[in-house]
């Protein structure tokens, strides 16, 4: 220790902030994948996608904690643009806009409701995400009001796909709490 | 005995658990279902008087407004946006994006929209249309109300 502290080494990290670091990598690579599986599949509807990779974001905040939820969700969307080829294009500042909301929903209902479901949690995200998109678009891009008019059917979409997301989740967070006992 | 008790009993988890959720989901997700039914019915309420009009809008101006034709007649608007001209088509059949600058086309595939309250948007371009009730400034018995 001594020896350490002479030769001005930092101390070594522990085991478990070791493994966080190793689980979030993984998630975050899960996350592009997903981010980038979505973007090659035909798409549902103009505007619309399934949201895959929130599994993930929703994952690191259950596992891992708010910080790193967030910072999953940022890395994701600006990693993935980079691979699908839509960085600094109004798609990345839209996707941008959208998995920010989500994520401080996400973030700000756990931290408020604890006991709150997955699937409570990713409806209430997915709700938020296209939320978000939508304003993002009025305010920079269309500017008109009259855009909102595409707003509920859109949400309807996002309900199912955030129900579905968050029973993903719920899944497999279950599993994993079964392989970890 | 039987095959149950010759197995420990585990208490796995299915997908399908998973997906039916808890009471509290399914209460949160019939309000949000009201929620946005309210106000899908709002925005039909308010649109839903007046001649079917197409608006054209770039940004916050307003480039073109045309009553839906009955007849066979087809109106080609250029709309000049953010990064160059969109061609849209204003016909019997409704709006529809002819071509588009965009790289990814979203506008163009929306395909034809009819009804009221349909909208179109390019976002790369800020070009949309918009379909709603034809309101007292934009003189429908004009053919095109432009700037």
């Amino acid at each position: 220790m001594s020896e350490n502290v002479k030769r001005n080494i930092p101390p070594r990290p522990s085991l478990k902030s070791l493994e966080d670091k190793a689980v979030w990598l993984s998630f975050v690579l899960l996350a592009i994948g997903l981010h980038v599986f979505e973007a090659t599949l035909p798409s549902l509807g103009p505007w619309f996608k399934l949201g895959l990779a929130n599994i993930m974001t929703l994952l690191a905040l259950v596992m891992l904690g708010a910080r790193a939820a967030f910072m999953l969700a940022i890395a994701r969307v600006v990693i993935g643009s980079i691979f699908i080829g839509t960085l600094f294009t109004p798609t990345f500042f839209i996707s941008l806009a959208g998995a920010l909301t989500a994520a401080t929903v996400l973030v700000v209902l756990y931290k408020m409701f604890p006991r709150m479901s997955l699937i409570s949690l990713s409806l209430l995200a997915a709700v938020a995400h296209m939320s978000g998109q939508f304003i993002t678009v009025e305010t920079w891009f269309i500017q008109q009001p009259e855009v909102y008019y595409l707003l509920p059917p859109l949400l309807l979409l996002s309900c199912i796909s955030g129900w579905i997301n968050g029973a993903i989740s719920s899944y497999i967070w279950q599993r994993l709490k079964k392989e970890r006992l | 005995m039987t095959s149950e008790n010759n197995h420990p009993k585990t208490d796995t988890v299915s997908f399908r658990q998973c997906l039916k959720g808890t009471w509290t989901d399914r209460i949160l997700l019939i309000a949000l279902l009201v929620g946005i039914a309210l106000l899908w019915f709002q925005i039909e309420k308010t649109l839903s008087h007046g001649l079917p009009t197409a608006y054209v809008y770039h940004g916050k101006t307003l480039l073109a407004s045309y009553p839906l034709p009955n007849d066979d007649k087809v109106i080609h608007v250029a709309a000049e946006g953010e990064i160059g001209v969109s061609d849209i088509e204003i016909s019997k059949h409704g709006i529809h994006f002819v071509s588009s600058p965009c790289t990814t086309h979203y506008c163009m595939l929306s395909g034809h929209k009819k009804h009221t309250g349909s909208v179109i948007a390019c976002v790369p371009n800020h070009i949309m249309v918009v379909i709603r009730g034809a309101s007292d400034e934009a003189q429908p018995h004009f053919d095109a109300v432009t700037e």
